[in-house]
């Protein structure tokens, strides 16, 4: 009986663990790594924040349930743009990665034609997913973007 | 010799009256007529206008020449006051609010997709791609005539400015039909080339103040011939130089924010 208690308690923090975004995942608000970011030079472009409600149509996001999130456009000079997503829970998150690639693809294909030397900082974009959080980082310097999200979502 | 003096006097002088007499007599027969007037002979009827035929005089009195009146002056019909045309370039006005836009839509390039992002009005419809010309608007065309708008604000032609301005001229001219086609009650707003910076200007052969100008020439002509209005870009963002402020742009075409509230706060007291 009491190796049964021990098994299911142990099996309960198990699922606690890998359940949702448990203390091991990143816990930190988009707007401090976004600021991080613009700060430290990472961006060639003039880049200013968007509204929750126009982020959310730009990443095409629908009725996925985010909790919180920064995002930074260019003027339209660069395709230069930083997009950092909190989601209610992972699997929401994955599904926030899937909209990010698709944004990015849809920016290949307008700055082909339009700002060819752009395409590059595309490619190497930054997309990153740990626990409930998505980042989608087009910069000027890639690992700088990378080494700064670091910080947050290693 | 004094009786022939008076004999020559006397027949001289008789000879002298007898003409007198005749000319006076002349004279008199010509006194007859009567003078022209409204007034006639209460013995005669005038003929009229219509042709009612006049009486014929009565005996006892001296036949008269018809008076001629003068036909009477038709009235001069006050002409009717011709409608004002609207201006194609609107003065400003009192500010209007979000909720005035939410029967506008907004087709255009990237800047009009900056507008979109980034000057808070989201009451409108937005019709905006990155490097959207004339030619490759059809797409975003067809899809906003799928709904009706009172109102079509257009910003077209950065990308097209290396054209011919009067082919791109043309080829807005058609734009223009193809809108109306199925937007029939909806005011077109045509807004001009915005500025471009000074350092962009000095040193690029084509996104320059001149072509800027000479294209925004075109578009205003364009706005009077399709009775449309012009919003004046170069004159709602451009700084006391005539040109983009370089503070706000990183290219010297594109701008940040802040520089689209301006563009709104334009929109909001130009308007018909």
């Amino acid at each position: 009986m009491k190796k049964n208690l021990i098994m299911f308690l142990a099996l309960t923090l198990l699922v606690s663990v890998f359940a949702a975004c448990g203390s091991n995942e990143p816990q930190f608000e988009p707007d401090d790594a976004a600021l991080a970011l613009l700060e430290e030079g990472a961006f060639a472009d003039l880049l200013s924040p968007v509204d929750a409600t126009i982020a959310q149509s730009l990443y095409n996001l629908g009725e996925l349930e985010i909790t919180a999130c920064s995002v930074y456009c260019s003027t339209g000079a660069t395709a230069e743009e930083i997009a950092i997503f909190r989601c209610a829970d992972a699997e929401t998150a994955k599904e926030v990665e899937l909209a990010a690639k698709a944004r990015l693809e849809s920016q290949s294909a307008t700055y082909a034609s339009y700002a060819p030397e752009a395409i590059p900082e595309i490619e190497n974009a930054v997309l990153r997913v740990r626990g409930c959080y998505v980042a989608c980082v087009v910069s000027g310097d890639a690992a700088l973007a990378s080494s700064i999200l670091d910080r947050y979502m290693k | 010799m004094k009786s022939g003096i008076l004999k020559y006097a006397l027949t001289f002088l008789s000879v002298f009256v007898v003409l007198i007499a005749f000319v006076f007599v002349g004279s008199c027969s010509t006194a007859d007529k009567p003078p022209v007037s409204s007034e006639t002979d209460p013995g005669t009827e005038l003929s009229t206008p219509n042709g009612t035929e006049t009486p014929a005089p009565s005996q006892d009195v001296p036949p008269t020449d018809a008076v001629e009146t003068p036909d009477p002056v038709p009235p001069t019909p006050t002409p009717t006051p011709e409608p004002t045309a609207p201006p194609t370039v609107l003065p400003a006005s009192d500010p209007v609010d979000d909720e005035w836009f939410s029967d506008a839509a907004f087709l255009g390039n990237s800047l009009v997709d900056g507008f979109r992002l980034f000057s808070g009005l989201t009451t409108c419809d937005y019709y905006a791609v990155t490097s959207m010309t004339i030619v490759s608007s059809t797409d975003m065309v067809n899809l906003m005539n799928q709904k009706q708008y009172g109102k079509i604000y257009i910003l077209l032609g950065i990308n097209e400015i290396g054209y011919e301005p009067e082919v791109f001229k043309g080829q807005y001219a058609d734009l223009i039909e193809r809108i109306r086609e199925h937007q029939k009650d909806a005011d077109i707003y045509i807004m001009g080339l915005s500025p471009v910076s000074e350092y962009r200007s000095t040193t690029d052969g084509l996104f320059n103040m001149t072509r800027v100008r000479l294209y925004n020439e075109q578009l205003l002509e364009l706005a009077g011939e399709k009775g449309c209005y012009y919003i004046d870009l170069v004159e709602a963002l451009s700084d006391e130089t005539g040109y983009l402020p370089s503070a706000v742009t990183s290219d010297g075409i594109h701008f940040e924010a802040v520089h689209y509230q301006v563009w709104l706060d334009w929109l909001r007291t130009h308007h018909a």
